[in-house]
């Protein structure tokens, strides 16, 4: 049998979080093979390529990842304009059915995550039309359930519980991750399954969201960021 | 004959800047589970805790076979004890409580060696300076 390898898609470097270099040595103290670093200052892209090089070096793989918080979806179309080359991950945040409606149409969007409070009214079957055709994934990011009161943990449960189960049964990927920015809200490969697990009820796709379906998606990305990508699967084998 | 309940004993390491006593913790994490699985789902997926060594961080707890996802999801969703912001990861799960005090050893080793940076980097900038 292959060795899996687990990748958290949502790790987000903040000001007010711990330093990149922490939140990598985490990951590898967790067991993760990949991470994706997300940034909400587009400044910050250029420290965050420099890091990637010293986490080789630590034996983690590191994706840069966007995520994006338009306040509307022409904001939102700007943003992928200028973004999409230079990252390999897009989240979008949907807090609005016009965001995500938008954000699911887009084929440069990698990646929805939603509202916690509102994520049963946005993923309705018009955004579960949309994303099965588009092929994003849905994510889902511990830090919803963390740090909230016992009432609403309980409500976060149930809500994801029964949007999960609807994207399930389209065949939409889900990826699920920590979206921590401080080493004590990173959770480790099996405990981010044991959470999806509970969500779901389908210990096939929850083991494949917390592994093969994240790994997969970088995988691609950088593929077709790669200069010999020309359309998927067609790419220059040699130049004459 | 086939048992009626086959345990695990989940080997799990704190993660928070308090040194817990073995009382303190037990106490957070029955509050935390009672919470979060209510009385039905905690006599559904009992759990005790067997040992907890403070100077390593590292404990002991058993569960039934069956509700093994169910604590670890649980564990997973602790967020804070005592007031501050803590972690519990599981780090082993054994079939044997005497498998278990064997590993534990062997963590407690492997800890020592890579722990301290990480957790100095999550305490407060105050406690840093004073340690």
């Amino acid at each position: 049998m292959s060795k899996r390898y687990y990748a958290d898609l949502h790790v987000r470097v903040t000001d007010e979080g711990d330093a990149p270099e922490l939140l990598i040595k985490m990951a590898r103290h967790l067991g993760f093979s990949l991470i994706a670093l997300s940034f909400d200052d587009p400044h910050k892209l250029k420290d965050l390529k420099g890091i990637k090089d010293r986490a080789r070096a630590l034996g983690v793989d590191v994706a840069i990842r966007a995520d994006l918080r338009p306040s509307s979806p022409s904001e939102l179309k700007e943003c992928l304009r200028k973004l999409r080359r230079s990252v390999e991950v897009i989240g979008v945040y949907c807090y609005d059915t016009s965001i995500a409606r938008t954000a699911a149409r887009d084929r440069r969007v990698d990646v929805t995550f939603y509202d916690p409070e509102n994520v049963l009214s946005i993923l309705d079957e018009g955004q579960l039309s949309l994303l099965a055709e588009s092929g994003h994934y849905v994510e889902v990011n511990l830090v919803d359930f963390l740090h909230a009161s016992p009432g609403r943990q309980a409500k976060t449960l149930w809500s994801y519980g029964l949007a999960l189960k609807r994207v399930t049964r389209r065949g939409i990927p889900i990826a699920v991750s920590s979206g921590a920015s401080k080493i004590v809200d990173m959770r480790a490969p099996r405990e981010l399954y044991a959470i999806a697990f509970l969500l779901l009820d389908e210990g096939e796709v929850a083991r494949e969201a917390v592994s093969t379906k994240p790994m997969e998606l970088v995988r691609l990305n950088r593929e077709k960021l790669s200069p010999s990508f020309v359309q998927p699967g067609v790419r220059v084998v040699s130049e004459w | 004959m086939v048992k009626e309940v086959r345990w695990r004993y989940v080997i799990f390491h704190v993660h928070s800047p308090l040194s817990l006593k073995p009382e303190d913790l037990r106490v957070a994490l029955k509050k935390h589970m009672r919470v979060l699985l209510g009385t039905y789902g905690l006599s559904k997926n009992p759990f005790k805790i067997m040992a907890y060594d403070e100077e390593n961080k590292l404990g002991i707890l058993k569960c039934a076979h069956e509700s093994l996802e169910v604590i670890r999801a649980a564990l997973a969703l602790l967020s804070m004890i005592n007031g501050e912001p803590s972690a519990i990861h599981v780090m082993k799960v054994s079939g044997t409580y005497k498998k278990a005090k064997l590993r534990v050893a062997r963590l407690a080793e492997k800890l020592k060696s890579h722990w301290a940076e990480l957790e100095a980097g999550m305490k407060k900038p105050s406690q840093a300076t004073e340690a």
